[in-house]
Parts: structure tokens; C-alpha cells; sequence
């Protein structure tokens, strides 16, 4: 879940009242808003829900504690003024980051606290809905000394470019990819291309090369008044959304918002948009749900707070309008939910239903835990390895050739990079491991592997199996073999032994458990290399074969 | 207790004394009964403590004086005594010539004139005065001497087997050679400290009842069993507080015994268990479950995609192109995710991230209510392992489908889930699952850390993820935190030993 920092005066003043933290937390709970911590400096950690992005910032915080308060009812009045300014969106841009929207600030009274809250708010849009700026980067200028209209253009990488952010010099735009710190970092979102883009005045001044810096000249500082937001990419839907927040949070602080006229590629349109949208439900659907029984007065009442508009109730149906920024609404459940939140999830009494079935082990589980006390009972001591694997360890140090396996094609690194194809190895890892404590040693697990499968639908089954090894110096092929005997008696199963030859055993010390005419498994003495591989001295038998076909 | 049972009881040693004193008039030194018998001094003392415990007989300090032989006293009794060979060598011939005594009786001229003196002391020779000089002739008491030992050789003699003795043991004429041979330098006496032993009356009357000894045998074996001869036979005792080397039983893993701890609640509350494929498609892990192709956790950065397998079939394609639409277009009256949905996406083998894939399998084939069925299986995410992070960990999760099931109900199922696990406070919060509308969280509150921690993640599966599989009656999901509950079991702060296999903790780690 994402984590916002919000500052406690800056709640405060949004909220014109004077609360502590202390005074918050049930209603940050009741609301799923989890305080993760404090400083001393009141700075407080909020964790939100991911489906939330409305509330990356303290305006949306302040947003739904002013319903939840009852301070304000329903959707916000936020007042959307019609455009002045045009931004006109260049054909060369068609094939790389295509979408602009933007959006107007006007009387902004930004102060230090607020305007760190608004770099945040880019910040966290960026990292959600713009999976680190690939969809959407979020830009803002101050538009005292910039022309419009605004143009959305494109510029080579060794054109004469401007002086980015941070710098006091002009730099090429293929010099801030090369040089600047936000170039480097994000450099790989355009540089396959062979113009990049950029945003700039009708005189040509840059306000920013998007997505990787602003330019210095329309710096973003208090004193601006006058603020434009820019949001460009590649999915328009996501980019609408993340203007549509910073507009309303800006709008939250009560300075005027402005949309801008965008000619785009294919058409012109008007952003932000501050569309409202209407549902319709009925109360005892919502209810039923929630097996609760509010009456439509009070459900219109918590909608209201929960900061619907209630458009129209007529007996049990209820018209409701959610505000612009609620892009987490899909069906009537999601309104349902919101109305247990207003309702109070510690107002909802839990109750068991009674359903008439039995529980039932799954069979395959059952062998699995009889093969664990039978191996239990023979003073092995059961571990618990990964299911991740390298093929150096399944395979090579086994003194196998082949390594068919489920193949990681993102591994985190090389130890992790396939699926065990079976169980000895990790337990031959385990002896590794414990080669300082004393001899003997008895370990076993019975786990599932995975085998590559054309047949099945995935294309890799589970196997379970069970596998055993011992080392010490006076193991040899008959205890093992006494120990599988004594298992396979155990499970009830029918089996035969007949001779093998494996690479991990020793030549004429091992041996093939049959099981139904087919091959399950094996047991022997490992070969003395196998047993060096895992930087053992002494002597190791094992067995290892399928539990179910 | 009677006396003949006490007397049965006695172990062979205790009788051994017991015997020996009576047999000495009822009492005699330590050293003594050890002359006796063929124990120890320690042996001896030790039943003596024993004995005087029980009443049968009284231990009194002495101090007793003890004579060693010296290393010429020891010469003389490997050998003979000087005189003695003198004697022999006169008896040889017709007396022994001064000058010839170191030659024919093989004393040192050193020892002559003191041979002599003991000589005459004794009265086994006297000095003739021949023409040929000073000649040694023997007596009549020299010849009666001759093959006999004195009083003084025996007691010599009686250092063969001991280096020391005390000298109340020897008989009295001994006695009275210790001081002789003391000052002739053969002998050393040295005072000690001892113990005398003497019985009291239970001592003597237990002497009527049966002492005869018994075999001892430190291991009872089959034979003694079988033959009823254990009756006959003294067990030696053992120090049965001596400290032994630890044993361990073959144990389960610490994390295996959480496994079945919560498998066997969820039995206990009538669910089935159920299994999945760890190589999941894309298809059951996210789309089926209405997660759309471009949410986040899709990524390549937090989901383990497969190089091999290539490619996943996909069982009902009917069902695919209703998914499709249900994530498009939206159905049942929601506005889906209006994005292109990709089926070579759903194709694409990954490992398995949720077990909730488990689930919706299940349902898949299985839409009719009612529905209770459970799994802890692996999910896998791409994470770098460490301290708090594993990429394969075990998930509990469970889904209930029954026709007018409720959120209430799911309240209801989580509260009985966390009951069982021991958490009787609990509280609910909102949650966020992409696949679950209304959702919550279950918090517990845990005595022993003050804390409340987030147990369980829960909500009711989504209509445009039931309206495909074709089931139009609610289903209430739950998952359990299980990394987060078995540390808190484990006692553990770091997740990689979820996972330890270092043998000494497992071997240590009780069960209990």
C-alpha cells in the first residue's frame, strides 16, 4: 500500500480546527487510512489503499475527514473555470508520447509546507499511475512570463536545448540525458527515439522536456500565482486522472482552477474535466450485501458524508453522484462499500453462518503427513528447503548432465533462477550446511517438486515426493534401504527394487523404486563425488521417489 | 522392616564385612577384614557406612602403627638374612675361616664384624682360635637353626604380598621382632590413622539370619529374565542422577507444525482442502480474478515469469472471451477496466503469486453452492531474499460460497479463523484487494507484545469475477498472513528462518 507524509498544521489549516493525532487515529482507521508513524515535527505517515490515488495528499486526506466530521456534505464545490489557454499538441509527436493534458491554477498562495505537498503529490502519481514516469510524467511552471499558447512539440537530441533544473548552464538535450541526474535516470523512456519531447512557449521558451526535467526559466517557486500543469504520456485515461487530482487538490486549498484547451492529434478538448459520475441502487441490495438493514434516510445520510451527492431517493431507490475523483468506482459494490465505511465496519456485527459441510484433507496431503511420521518415528529431522533453485545445484553438482526445468526468465539472481525438478539436492544443501554439527545426520522432506509437462495445461505439474538422506560413517545401502522399506510398510504401498544406474549414486549400490511397473524413484550410496560437490567427508545414502503417480 | 528382610537386602559387600567382623570376635581395623576378604580399603569403608547407618555396627578412629620394609630389609627377604648365610657356609665345611666369610658366605667385609655379633646373639656360632687363624664353628642351637626360619625372617617373609603393615595384624611373636629388625635398619614404623569396626547387637543377631553373597551383575539381561536367576543376583546400583549426552526425536519443522496447526482448524471448520499448480497461467492468477492486465502487480518487477514453460493452454475458451469482455466492457453493470485485453497475456506461464488461483479453479468447475475449501500452498513473488523478504512462502487462504451469504457473514468467518488461532481480540478496518468489494482487514491484538498486528486480509469476491464463471450467489474470501503469524509462533524476527534448516535448532526447538 503506498505511504504519504502529511503534516499535521497543514491538516489543520485545511480542516480550520485544531486536532492532534490522537484525536484522528479512530477516524483514520474507520476510513482504512493506517498512521504508520510521527515525528516530533508533526509529520505524520499515512499508509492509503492502492485503489485510492485520490488520496496521495493531504487536500484528499482533508477531503474525506471534512465528510466523515460532517464539516461538508456530499461532492466537493469545487468551481472549474473556462479555459484562456490553448495547448496545441505537435504530429511529430505520434509514435512517442502523444498525450497531454493540462490544466490552469490561478490566485495560488503556495507556502513552503504546501508547495512541497504538491512536488509530493507529482511525485506519488508519478510512482503509481505512471509506473515511474513509463505512463504519465507530471509537470508544473510558473506561467508569469510564458507566452501562449503552449505548444507540445518535439526537438532533436543535439539541438540547442535550454538550461534544465538544477543547472545554471544550456545543455543539449542529448547532454541532460548524458549528464543530469533525472536524464540518467530516466533516459530510457525516450532515447530510442529520434526526436524527443518538449514543451515550450509560443516564443519558443521551454518550460520542460517531458518526462525528464523542467526547464529553470518557468522554475516553480511560492511567489508564482499563476501555475500550469502539465500531464503528458502515453495513456490518456491515466494521464486525465492524475491532472484531475492535482487540479482538485489545488482546488482543496481554495485558489481557482482553470482548464486548458488541448488541440490535440485527432481532436480538441477541455481539461481537467471535474466530471461527476451518477449511480443508481437500490437499499436492500446494498443490505442484503452487507447484511445490515439501513434505512434509505440514513443510507442517503452516509452517502452524503462519505461525500456522494444525493441526486434523488424514491422509496428504496437511491440516485447518487460520486465525485470526479473517485476513478476506483466500477460497479455498485464499490458504492456498497463505502456505505459499510460510513456505516463503520466496528458497528458490523460478525456472525458464522451455518453451512452443512465437512471438512476434508486434501489425499494427497494425507500420504504426504503418514510418509512425515513414518520418517519422523525413524529420527529423521523434516526440512524445509526452497522450491527455488539453481541448475548448478539440481543438476551439476548431482553429476547431471541434462536440466530440464521450469526456467525463472526474471530471476532475482542465478540461486533462484529455476524450479526444483526434485528433492535430494536441497537436502544434500542441508548437510552442506550443517557440516560442522555432529555426525550422524538424518534429514528429510516430502515436498512438492515441479516437472515441465506438455500434456498438462500449464505446462508444469507438482510432484510430490519424499526424499531422505544420512550421513555418517557407518551408513551404507542396507540402512537406507531398510528405512524405505520400512516407509513404503507405512504408506501400504506395493513396490520393487531393481537394479539402476544413476550418476548422483554409486554403481551397483543403487537402485529403482518400482511402483505399478513404473519408475518413482531410486535410493543408494552417493557417489563419492556428489558427496565432495556438497563439501561432505563422509559416507551419505538417500532415497527419494514420487508419493503419487 | 524385619530383621531377615534387612538382612536379605544387604548387598553381597556389606555381608562380606559383616561376616568378617563376627568371625574376628566383633570388631576388628579396616586393614584388617581387608587382609581377610579380598576387598578394598575404600570398598570396606564404604559398606562400613552403610552397616553404621543401618545399626549393625559402630566406627571408631584409631590410630594404628604401620611397618614398611626397607630396600636392604627387602634385599634380605628376596635373599637371606647375612647370618643365615654365614651359618650356611659354616655348616658346609668344617667351620668358616675369618678371612674367608665375604668370599664363601657372600657378605661384604663391611658387614663382616656385624654378621658376626648376630651370629653370637642368636648363638648359632662361636669363635674357635685355630692354628690357621679366627674360625667360625657352629653351635648346637647353629645347627638346630639350620633350615629353619626365625622369628625375624618370617616376619620379613610376610612383606612379599604387602609393602606395609600394621602391626596389630601380625601374630604377637611378629610383633615383637618389629622393633629388632627397626633397629637393624630393615624395618620403618609410621603411625596412621585407621578405622576399627565393631558390630552392635543388631550386628551380632543379624548373624543368625541368611548372609550367604549373591552374584552381582551391573546389566539385567534376558537370561537373568527368563531363568528367574534376577532373584538370585545383586543389580548393581547406578548414580541415577548422573547426567547423560542429549537425545533428540526426528521432529517436523517448526514452520511444517504452523502448516498443520492452521490446516487442522480449518478441517475443524468445515473446509475442503484443495491444491494448484505452482506454474499458474496468467489466465487463474489475474484475469479470472478481474486483475487487470496492467495492474501493478502484473509487472515484471513483482511477479516470477517463466523462459520455460513457453506457453499455458487454456482449458474453456468460452470462459476466456467472458473474462475478456468482463474486464473490457464490464458486465453485471460495471464499467470494467476499458483497456484492450491481451489473450497472449493470459498464455503466459508464471509462478503462481496468490493462491486465490486456487480458488477461482475450483470454482470454475465447481460454480453450484454451497463451497468451503481452503489451501496453504506457495506463492512465489520476485523479491531479493532478506530479513524481510522471502520469493517463495507459504499462503492460507480460503473461500466460502453459499447462497445469501453476507459481509457479515465474512465478519463472522474471519472472527472464528482468529478464535481458533488463540486471537479473541480483534477489530475490522477497510481494506483493498483487487478482486474483492466490500474488503476488510482483521487486526489482532497480541497480549504478550501490547500490539496490534494485521492478521487477515478478507472481502467478497466481485461480480464481474463471479459473472463469468457463471455464479450469481455471493463468495466470501479470506486470506491469512501466514509468514507474519508463523514468526510471530516461531519467535523469530528475521523471515529467512521461516526457512532454517540448521540441525541444532531444529533438534532444539520443542515441539511443545
Amino acid at each position: 500500500m503506498p505511504t504519504i507524509g502529511i503534516n499535521i498544521s497543514d491538516l489543520n489549516r485545511l480542516l480550520d480546527e485544531n486536532y492532534s493525532l490522537n484525536d484522528l487515529r479512530k477516524s483514520f482507521r474507520s476510513l482504512g487510512i493506517e498512521v504508520e508513524g510521527e515525528t516530533e515535527e508533526g509529520d505524520i505517515k499515512l499508509e492509503v489503499l492502492h485503489n485510492r490515488p485520490d488520496l496521495l495528499s493531504v487536500e484528499g486526506i482533508a477531503r474525506v475527514l471534512k465528510g466523515h466530521f460532517g464539516m461538508e456534505k456530499g461532492t466537493p464545490d469545487y468551481e472549474l473555470k473556462e479555459p484562456k489557454i490553448n495547448c496545441k499538441v505537435d504530429p511529430s509527436l505520434e509514435g512517442s508520447r502523444p498525450v497531454i493534458v493540462m490544466g490552469q491554477i490561478e490566485n495560488a498562495d503556495y507556502d513552503d509546507v504546501s508547495l512541497e505537498v504538491l512536488m509530493n503529490l507529482q511525485e506519488k502519481l508519478h510512482d503509481t499511475l505512471g509506473r515511474d514516469r513509463e505512463k504519465i510524467s507530471i509537470g508544473a511552471y510558473d506561467l508569469a512570463d510564458v507566452e501562449p499558447p503552449i505548444r507540445y512539440t518535439t526537438i532533436l537530441p543535439e539541438d540547442e536545448g535550454f538550461t534544465p533544473l538544477e543547472f545554471n548552464e544550456r545543455m543539449t538535450p542529448q547532454e541532460i540525458l548524458e549528464k543530469h541526474p533525472k536524464g540518467q535516470k530516466y533516459a530510457h523512456l525516450i532515447e530510442s527515439c529520434d526526436r524527443y519531447p518538449l514543451l515550450e512557449d509560443s516564443e519558443g521558451k521551454v518550460l520542460s522536456m517531458p518526462p525528464i526535467i523542467n526547464s529553470e526559466s518557468t522554475r516553480l517557486t511560492q511567489s508564482a500565482s499563476n501555475i500550469g500543469v502539465d500531464v503528458t504520456g502515453t495513456n490518456r485515461k491515466v494521464a486525465e486522472r492524475a491532472l484531475e487530482i492535482i487540479m482538485a487538490s489545488a482546488a482543496e486549498r481554495g485558489f481557482d482552477v482553470r482548464q486548458v484547451k488541448i488541440e490535440g492529434l485527432n481532436s480538441d478538448f477541455l481539461t481537467p474535466r471535474f466530471k461527476d459520475s451518477e449511480w443508481s441502487f437500490d437499499i436492500d441490495d446494498a443490505n442484503n450485501k452487507l447484511g445490515i438493514s439501513v434505512e434509505a434516510n440514513d443510507a442517503c445520510r452516509i452517502m452524503e458524508e462519505m461525500r456522494y451527492d444525493v441526486v434523488k431517493q424514491k422509496e428504496d431507490k437511491i440516485k447518487v453522484r460520486a465525485p470526479f475523483y473517485r476513478f476506483d468506482l466500477l460497479h455498485e459494490v464499490d458504492l456498497f462499500e463505502d456505505l459499510a465505511v460510513g456505516y463503520g465496519y466496528d458497528s458490523l456485527e460478525p456472525e458464522l453462518p451455518s453451512i452443512e459441510i465437512t471438512g476434508r484433507p486434501h489425499e494427497v496431503e494425507e500420504i504426504s503427513n503418514i510418509a512425515r511420521s513414518a520418517l519422523e518415528g525413524l529420527g529423521f529431522m523434516e526440512a524445509m528447503p526452497y522450491v527455488l533453485t539453481s541448475p548448478e545445484r539440481n543438476f551439476e553438482l548431482m553429476n547431471i548432465d541434462e536440466c530440464e526445468a521450469v526456467g525463472i526468465e526474471n530471476p532475482v539472481s542465478k540461486e533462484y533462477s529455476i524450479l526444483r525438478t526434485w528433492l535430494m539436492p536441497g537436502l544434500m544443501k542441508v548437510l552442506r550446511e550443517n557440516k560442522l554439527h555432529e555426525l550422524p545426520q538424518k534429514v528429510f522432506e516430502v515436498g512438492d517438486v515441479v516437472k515441465l509437462n506438455d500434456e498438462v495445461e500449464t505446462g508444469a505439474e507438482n510432484i510430490k515426493r519424499a526424499s531422505a538422506v544420512a550421513v555418517g560413517e557407518d551408513f551404507n545401502y542396507t540402512y537406507i534401504r531398510a528405512v524405505l522399506e520400512s516407509l513404503m510398510r507405512e504408506l501400504d504401498m506395493d513396490w520393487e527394487i531393481e537394479t539402476f544406474e544413476h550418476p548422483s549414486f554409486l554403481e551397483g549400490r543403487t537402485a529403482k523404486v518400482m511402483i505399478d511397473g513404473e519408475r518413482r524413484g531410486f535410493l543408494g550410496e552417493v557417489h563419492p563425488e556428489v558427496i565432495t560437490n556438497f563439501e561432505l567427508e563422509h559416507p551419505v545414502v538417500a532415497f527419494e521417489f514420487s508419493l503419487v503417480e | 522392616m524385619t530383621l531377615e528382610k534387612e538382612a536379605r537386602n544387604l548387598i553381597n559387600q556389606e555381608k562380606i564385612v559383616l561376616t568378617s567382623l563376627a568371625e574376628s570376635n566383633g570388631a576388628a581395623e579396616v586393614s584388617k577384614i581387608c587382609e581377610g576378604t579380598d576387598l578394598s580399603q575404600s570398598a570396606v569403608m564404604r559398606s562400613a557406612l552403610n552397616l553404621e547407618e543401618n545399626g549393625f555396627l559402630e566406627i571408631d578412629e584409631i590410630v594404628q602403627d604401620f611397618a614398611s620394609i626397607t630396600e636392604e630389609g627387602d634385599s634380605y627377604r628376596r635373599g637371606s638374612l647375612p647370618e643365615r648365610k654365614v651359618l650356611d657356609a659354616i655348616l658346609k665345611g668344617d667351620g668358616l675361616n675369618f678371612g674367608d666369610i665375604s668370599e664363601k658366605a657372600g657378605v661384604s667385609e663391611d658387614k663382616t664384624g656385624l654378621t658376626i655379633g648376630w651370629l653370637k646373639k642368636k648363638n648359632w656360632a662361636e669363635i674357635e682360635e685355630r692354628e690357621e687363624g679366627k674360625v667360625l664353628t657352629a653351635t648346637e642351637e647353629g645347627r638346630k637353626a639350620a633350615g629353619r626360619k626365625g622369628k625375624d625372617e618370617e616376619l620379613l617373609d610376610e612383606f612379599e604380598k604387602e609393602d606395609e603393615l600394621s602391626l596389630e595384624s601380625l601374630s604377637d611373636d611378629l610383633q615383637e621382632q618389629v622393633s629388632v629388625l627397626k633397629d637393624r635398619g630393615l624395618l620403618k614404623v609410621k603411625e596412621r590413622k585407621g578405622h576399627r569396626l565393631s558390630l552392635t547387637e543388631k550386628g551380632e543377631k543379624v548373624q543368625n539370619y541368611d548372609l550367604e553373597l549373591r552374584k552381582t551383575v551391573s546389566r539385567l539381561d534376558g537370561d537373568l529374565i527368563k531363568s528367574g536367576e534376577w532373584r538370585e543376583v545383586d543389580l548393581r546400583e547406578y548414580n541415577v542422577t548422573a547426567s547423560t549426552e542429549p537425545i533428540f526425536p526426528g521432529k517436523r519443522h517448526p514452520q511444517r507444525r504452523i502448516i498443520e496447526e492452521l490446516r487442522s482448524i480449518l478441517l475443524r471448520m468445515g473446509f475442503e482442502e484443495i491444491r494448484g499448480p505452482m506454474v499458474e497461467s496468467e489466465f487463474w492468477n489475474f484475469d479470472a480474478l478481474f486483475q487487470a492486465q496492467n495492474h501493478p502487480a502484473r509487472e515484471i518487477h513483482d511477479t516470477l515469469s517463466l523462459s520455460k514453460p513457453s506457453e499455458a493452454k487454456i482449458p474453456d475458451l468460452e470462459l476466456l472471451e467472458r473474462v475478456k469482455e468482463a474486464h473490457e466492457d464490464g458486465v453485471v453493470g460495471s464499467k470494467g477496466w476499458d483497456y484492450h485485453f491481451d489473450k497472449d497475456i493470459s498464455r503466459r506461464p508464471i509462478l503462481r503469486s496468490q493462491t486465490t488461483a486456487d480458488s477461482v479453479r475450483y470454482l470454475a468447475q465447481r460454480p453450484e453452492p454451497p463451497v468451503k475449501v481452503f489451501s496453504i500452498d506457495k506463492v512465489f513473488r520476485r523479491e531479493r531474499i532478506d530479513y524481510q523478504h522471502l520469493a517463495e512462502f507459504p499462503q492460507a487462504e480460503g473461500i466460502v460460497m453459499a447462497e445469501d451469504l453476507n459481509f457479515r457473514n465474512m465478519l463472522g468467518y474471519l472472527k472464528e479463523i482468529l478464535h481458533e488461532m488463540g486471537v479473541s481480540k480483534i477489530r475490522f478496518r477497510p481494506g483493498y484487494f483487487p478482486y474483492t468489494e466490500p474488503s476488510a482487514e482483521a487486526d489482532g491484538y497480541l497480549p504478550e507484545r501490547d500490539e496490534w498486528i494485521e492478521l487477515l486480509g478478507a472481502g467478497m469476491f466481485r461480480p464481474e469475477l463471479l459473472e463469468p464463471l457463471g455464479i450469481d450467489c455471493p463468495v466470501l474470501a479470506w486470506g491469512i498472513g501466514f509468514s507474519r503469524i508463523a514468526m510471530i509462533r516461531m519467535g523469530i524476527e528475521d523471515m529467512r528462518n521461516l526457512h532454517n534448516n540448521d540441525l541444532e535448532w531444529l533438534k532444539n526447538e520443542p515441539l511443545g
